[in-house]
């Protein structure tokens, strides 16, 4: 009997697992032409990766370059002195600039100052006297800040009254 | 929860007990085990020895940068392998024509593996016979798309398992499946014109 149906790409993976026993599936028992298909596809890809393997194991990269070209750039002197030049350039520039904006305005914050300063120097109030004020406040019929009217509505009572 | 450091002594257990390290704590180790897989993984992805050299370099960098996130969820390799497979997802797409203009100069021909492949006790026919078929699958490689490539080498160059692919590339064990059959499809319809041209050509 001749197989019309030759293996699938399915059958064909499931026959490339390591795990298969490829010589006892039906239709290879029969099909020479899967049979040789199948040898072939497994040599080239054992090929495949005994290739890639071997040409990764004399062309990887051996050493890291990560730990030693990071530490020989930082230690090198080269780089501490074009970074201690770098570094002075741009405090002088930074003064240079920065000084004239600042030379004007020296003596600006002087009435700030004025003002703060008597917040500061209060003497504290101590709670008796505290409370002495508020009771005088309390038993005094009109307020101070209200005096004034108080004496102009009690001399305009008077007049009406007479 | 383990924390074995990979050093070479906990390395060593870690791997004889089937355990995964949790912390990285020595990136030389970590570069002497795995360099050489994750160029040869980036190697058969790009086809360029200059970038997989590169970005070999690229993935111990950012795998050190990161190591914090290393939680040791999964093996050391599978995310060392994630890491170089974003690398190479970065660099084919934003540098898609630097890259094709480079590859172009420095490109790994079949030969330059055939180089590499083992001579032992091999006949000159034989020798030949083999040169041919890497041929054919190097070539069959370069026409898969990107994501069938990397799929592809991750399964039959790194032999990885399909949850492990399937964990790398962010895809679906089913996809990963659809890619393997779609990249073993392309494979065999090389070789079958490799082998119907003699048959052929004997007419």
């Amino acid at each position: 009997m001749i197989p019309t149906n030759h293996l699938t790409e399915e059958q064909l993976y499931d026959l490339l697992e390591p795990a298969t026993n490829a010589i006892s599936h039906p239709h290879l028992l029969t099909c020479s032409l899967c049979q040789a298909e199948l040898a072939n596809v497994q040599a080239s890809l054992h090929l495949f990766r005994d290739a890639a393997t071997g040409f990764a194991a004399s062309a990887a990269p051996h050493r890291l370059p990560i730990a030693s070209s990071v530490a020989t750039r930082f230690f090198s002197p080269k780089i501490w002195v074009t970074s201690f030049a770098t570094a002075t350039a741009v405090l002088a520039i930074s003064i240079s600039v920065l000084h004239p904006v600042h030379s004007g305005t020296v003596t600006a914050p002087a009435p700030v100052a004025a003002v703060a300063a008597p917040q500061v120097a209060d003497p504290p109030v101590s709670d008796e006297a505290l409370l002495e004020g508020i009771q005088q406040d309390l038993s005094t019929s009109i307020p101070p800040s209200l005096e004034p009217l108080a004496v102009q509505t009690a001399s305009r009572e008077t007049a009406t009254q007479n | 929860m383990t924390t074995a450091l990979i050093n070479p002594s906990a390395l060593s257990s870690s791997t004889m007990d089937g355990h995964m390290p949790t912390t990285i704590s020595s990136i030389e180790t970590l570069h002497e085990l795995y360099a050489q897989r994750i160029f040869r993984f980036l190697l058969a992805s790009l086809r360029d020895r200059d970038v997989a050299e590169t970005l070999t370099q690229e993935t111990f960098l950012r795998a050190w940068t990161a190591r914090d996130q290393f939680r040791g969820d999964c093996s050391a390799i599978t995310w060392l392998t994630r890491i170089a497979l974003n690398l190479v997802r970065d660099h084919t797409r934003t540098n898609r024509f630097r890259f094709w203009r480079q590859v172009a100069q420095t490109a790994v021909q079949a030969d330059d593996l055939a180089a590499h492949l083992p001579q032992g006790g091999m006949s000159t026919e034989a020798s030949l016979i083999a040169h041919e078929q890497l041929g054919l699958v190097w070539e069959s490689v370069g026409k898969l798309s990107e994501r069938q490539r990397t799929v592809f080498v991750l399964r039959f160059v790194e032999e990885l398992e399909l949850a492990d692919i399937a964990d790398i590339t962010g895809l679906p064990i089913s996809t990963v499946k659809t890619h393997l059959y779609r990249s073993l499809a392309t494979i065999r319809s090389k070789h079958a014109q490799s082998f119907s041209k003699p048959r052929k050509d004997a007419q």
